[in-house]
């Protein structure tokens, strides 16, 4: 009886060391789909490059920015979850900065709607894979 | 025959490289349990550090009939000499005599650990310097308790608290709900709010919570790092208040603050905002931990959830606000 139940132990024991095992081999999460994403900010037409934009999407939380680069250019440092996104801007991110607070100072050459994600009309949707996103603001 | 038996009496070079091959194989299994044991550990610790700040808001709320403000200013003029709930609760964490010490009617900016506040930091109030309240302090955070943090505004240069639970202001714009931008307002410095239950240079009761307690966010646990770098709500140290006396329908202009945030962003998300999460003193700091998958909050009826990243983000904003309409509830 004791040998009958320890053989079992044993087996079932082997038998999560095997999925375990495999789990190993072929990872065990389940991965969400992410899409990278670069573009271009465009501001009727021409590159725009001081600010930095962000993407956030408002049905999860998730988000990401960057700093605009000279012609308008910013490719994302993190992949984001596929999805429809609403992009907005914001004021460049500085290195660091030790400064008491300042308050924030946005660019008045671009209308006010496009400085937060309540009011801006941008939407982006981000597929699998590398997306290329051109962002156009009118004035 | 006797020969025969006198070999079994050995072990096989075979049979010794098998029990040792499966012993090493057992204690690699064990290693990384262990180490999340320890961690299942910590976070046991956090969640019963929030549970001692929820019980310590209702006796609060026992005592003066109304919660205790997220935080306040009461001076127009610069400097200030605000604090955050965390110091407004010490008595009801078992910290009277700290309580008894301080000094809230200095007209100097006593809670104040560093920068602007120069030769007058922490006078009056340097009970708090280097004061470890270990309910205010989640095991699992690599934030050391005194540091001043690199590369962000910290001003902490007196090495007050890094304290890793930051109060609920509400949930950002557009907020779930019949009017998407009640109680949230944009004064230089993030989103500010007032749909949530501890913010600015104000103080409400259980009464004005019309969603339920249950149903409401009192506390956030923030104690990881955005970016590899300690953006908590601990701005001139874990104890001061708001750098304005204004509140969110007064006048609106730098309304920054330390010990609350609103809730813009998922639970630990790496989003470094100029204006909302790259500073301190931000309205919008992330709310985070490094537990894995997840962040523990604070219900206002005291009891304490612990919620994954993935948590639907509207059903997040919906339990920052305290008057969405929805009584969504936590699984």
């Amino acid at each position: 009886m004791m040998g009958q139940t320890s053989r079992r132990g044993f087996a079932s024991g082997s038998a999560w060391a095997l999925a375990l095992l495999a789990c190993l081999g072929v990872g065990c999460a389940q991965v969400d789909p992410v899409g990278t994403v670069e573009g271009t900010v465009l501001l009727d037409g021409e590159p725009y490059a001081d600010a930095s934009v962000v993407f956030l999407s408002l049905e999860t939380g998730q988000g990401s920015s960057a700093n605009l680069g000279p012609g308008g250019q910013f490719s994302l440092p993190d992949p984001l979850p596929v999805g429809s996104y609403t992009v907005f801007m914001a004021p460049r991110a500085e290195e660091s900065s030790t400064d008491e607070p300042q308050p924030v100072t946005m660019d008045a050459a671009i209308p006010d709607k496009y400085w937060n994600e309540a009011s801006s009309d941008l939407r982006v949707t981000v597929e699998e894979g590398v997306n290329d996103v051109r962002v156009e603001m009118e004035t | 025959m006797k020969n025969y038996s006198f070999r079994r009496n050995a072990f096989t070079l075979v049979e010794l490289l098998v029990v040792i091959a499966i012993i090493g194989i057992l204690v690699a299994l064990l290693l990384p349990a262990i180490q999340a044991a320890r961690e299942a550990a910590r976070r046991a610790q956090c969640t019963n550090n929030m549970r001692q700040i929820g019980v310590a808001m209702h006796n609060y709320h026992d005592t003066y009939q109304v919660l205790p403000a997220g935080s306040f200013n009461l001076r127009h003029d610069w400097p200030a000499n605000g604090t955050n709930w965390r110091t407004l609760i010490l008595p009801f964490m078992e910290q009277e005599s700290v309580y008894n010490e301080l000094d809230f009617t200095n007209q100097r900016p006593s809670f104040m650990a560093g920068g602007a506040a120069g030769g007058d930091a922490l006078i009056g109030n340097e009970v708090l310097r280097g004061l470890l309240v270990s309910a205010y302090r989640c095991p699992s955070t690599q934030i050391r308790p005194f540091e001043n943090a690199e590369g962000v505004a910290h001003n902490n240069e007196q090495g007050t608290l890094n304290v890793s639970y930051v109060g609920n202001q509400g949930a950002a714009r557009p907020i779930p709900g019949p009017d998407p931008n009640r109680g949230t307002r944009d004064c230089q410095q993030g989103w500010s709010c007032d749909n949530g239950v501890l913010f600015q240079n104000d103080a409400i009761s259980m009464a004005y919570i019309v969603d339920g307690t249950s149903n409401t966010v009192l506390i956030f646990e923030q104690s990881g790092l955005v970016a590899g770098r300690n953006r908590t709500a601990n701005y001139y140290g874990g104890w001061f208040g708001s750098r304005r006396p204004f509140t969110l329908i007064g006048q609106c202009e730098d309304h920054w603050q330390a010990g609350t945030t609103c809730v813009r962003f998922a639970p630990n998300s790496n989003i470094v905002q100029t204006g909302a999460t790259d500073q301190m003193y931000r309205n919008n700091t992330v709310v985070n931990s490094q537990h894995p998958g997840g962040i523990n909050l604070t219900m206002a009826d005291g009891s304490v959830r612990f919620i994954p990243d993935t948590i639907d983000f509207v059903m997040l904003k919906r339990l920052a606000c305290r008057y969405d309409g929805e009584t969504v509830q936590l699984p």
